[in-house]
C-alpha cells in the first residue's frame, strides 16, 4: 500500500497531467548519487507540507517504528490521537541528472529519537522547523542535532495563530548560536521552502569555508 | 503481512509495549530474526536497483527479496522500497543490504557532506528549481 498525501493546492506541486502517467515518478537511470535533508519538527508544524512543496513526487511514507500517537501534520491545528503506526514522510527533489536529494519529515518528540540516528545518518544537514506558538516543541531536536554536530538551521513557520516573532527574537528565545541561519517561512509555499533549502545548503558551504560568512539580517 | 502496518486501529494500541513487540516481530519474520545487516548497512537514501548485468547470487531469493527485485527493475532509494512494498524501514535497510553485498542489487554512492563541489552544484540546482 502507497500512502500519498494530498498536496496543499495544485498550484504548489509539478503534479503529472495524467495520474497514470508514472513516468515523472520514474528515476533515469544514471542517477545514482542521492543525499538526503532531515526536516525535523514536531506535530502540526509543516513538516510534509514543506516536503511535498518541493517533491517530485506526491510525499511517500514509511513506517519507522511504532508509537501510541500520532497526528494530523497539515499546519493546521494539532490533532493527537491514538495509532499504533508512526509515518514518516518523504520525498524527491531532482537536481540533476545524476543527483537526487531526499527529504525526511521527522517527528520531533524526544520519543521518536531512536529513529533519529537511522534518518540521520549520512545527512546533508537538518532544517528545524518551528511554530512561534510551540517553541519549546523544536528543543529536543536542536539538542540532537548540536549534539551529534549535524549542521541545521531553524525555520519558523508561518501561522495565523502564532505571535509573529522575527528570527532575531526566535535565536534569542532558544538561545542558538548567532552562527546558525533563522528563517522565516511558509511552508505551503514552493518559493519560500526553495529559499529555507538554499539557505541550509548555503550554510553547509560556509561551514566548510567554500562560501563567505553572510551578515544576518 | 499486514501485521503493524498502515491498517492498525486505535484499539490495537492500548500500550507502547505491545505495539513495539508487533513491529519487532513482523521486522523479525522479514529478516528471518536478524535486526542488523550481516553486511555494512547503507543509508536510507542509497539508491539501489536490481543489476541486470552482474551474475544472480546463487544463493535462491525469498519471498520478500524476489518482491524487491521486481520492484527494483526500476531505480529507487531504500526508503521507496519500505514505502512501495510497506516493509518497515528498519527491515527494509538489513534486506537491502544483504541483498548489495550479495550482488543480486547494485547501489549508488550517497552525497559526502564535506563535498563541496557537489554541494554547490546542488545549490545552484535548488535556485533553478
Amino acid at each position: 500500500m502507497i500512502r500519498r498525501q494530498h498536496p496543499t493546492s495544485p498550484a504548489e506541486t509539478q503534479a503529472p497531467t495524467h495520474e497514470t502517467n508514472a513516468m515523472n515518478d520514474v528515476i533515469d537511470r544514471s542517477a545514482t548519487q542521492s543525499a538526503k535533508i532531515v526536516i525535523a519538527g514536531g506535530f502540526g508544524v509543516g513538516k510534509t507540507t514543506f516536503v511535498g512543496a518541493v517533491s517530485e513526487i506526491n510525499p511517500l511514507s514509511t513506517e519507522a517504528s511504532m508509537t501510541a500517537a500520532a497526528a494530523r501534520d497539515d499546519g493546521g491545528a494539532v490533532d493527537t490521537k491514538t495509532s499504533t503506526t508512526v509515518a514518516m514522510d518523504f520525498g524527491r527533489i531532482g537536481v540533476s541528472d545524476e543527483i537526487l536529494i531526499y527529504l525526511f519529515g521527522t517527528p520531533g518528540q524526544q520519543r521518536f529519537a531512536f529513529m533519529w540516528d537511522q534518518v540521520s545518518l549520512g545527512a546533508l544537514g537538518a532544517i528545524v522547523l518551528l511554530d512561534t506558538a510551540r517553541l519549546s516543541d523544536s528543543h529536543a531536536a536542536i539538542d540532537y542535532f548540536e549534539a551529534r554536530q549535524i549542521p541545521f538551521i531553524v525555520a519558523a513557520n508561518s501561522f495565523t495563530h502564532s505571535p509573529a516573532a522575527t528570527p532575531e527574537q526566535v535565536r534569542a528565545a532558544l538561545t542558538l548560536s548567532d552562527t546558525i541561519p533563522v528563517v522565516d517561512l511558509d511552508a505551503r509555499e514552493r518559493h519560500s521552502v526553495k529559499h529555507a533549502l538554499i539557505t541550509l545548503v548555503e550554510y553547509l558551504l560556509v561551514l566548510r569555508s567554500a562560501l563567505p560568512t553572510p551578515v544576518h539580517t | 503481512m499486514t501485521v503493524g502496518s498502515g491498517g492498525s486501529s486505535a484499539a490495537d494500541a492500548d500500550a507502547d509495549g505491545e505495539a513495539v513487540d508487533r513491529e519487532l516481530v513482523r521486522a523479525f519474520m522479514l529478516t528471518r530474526g536478524r535486526t542488523r545487516a550481516s553486511s555494512p548497512e547503507l543509508p536510507i537514501e542509497t539508491i539501489v536497483s536490481a543489476s541486470t548485468g552482474l551474475a544472480t547470487s546463487n544463493v535462491p531469493l525469498d519471498r520478500e527479496q524476489r518482491r524487491i527485485r521486481t520492484l527494483l527493475a526500476v531505480p529507487m532509494s531504500i526508503a521507496e522500497v519500505s514505502a512501495h512494498l510497506t516493509i518497515p524501514l528498519r527491515a527494509a535497510v538489513v534486506l537491502v543490504s544483504e541483498m548489495v553485498a550479495a550482488g543480486s542489487l547494485s547501489a549508488g554512492q550517497t552525497v559526502d557532506s564535506s563535498d563541496t563541489t557537489m554541494l554547490l552544484k546542488i545549490r545552484s540546482a535548488l535556485q533553478l528549481l
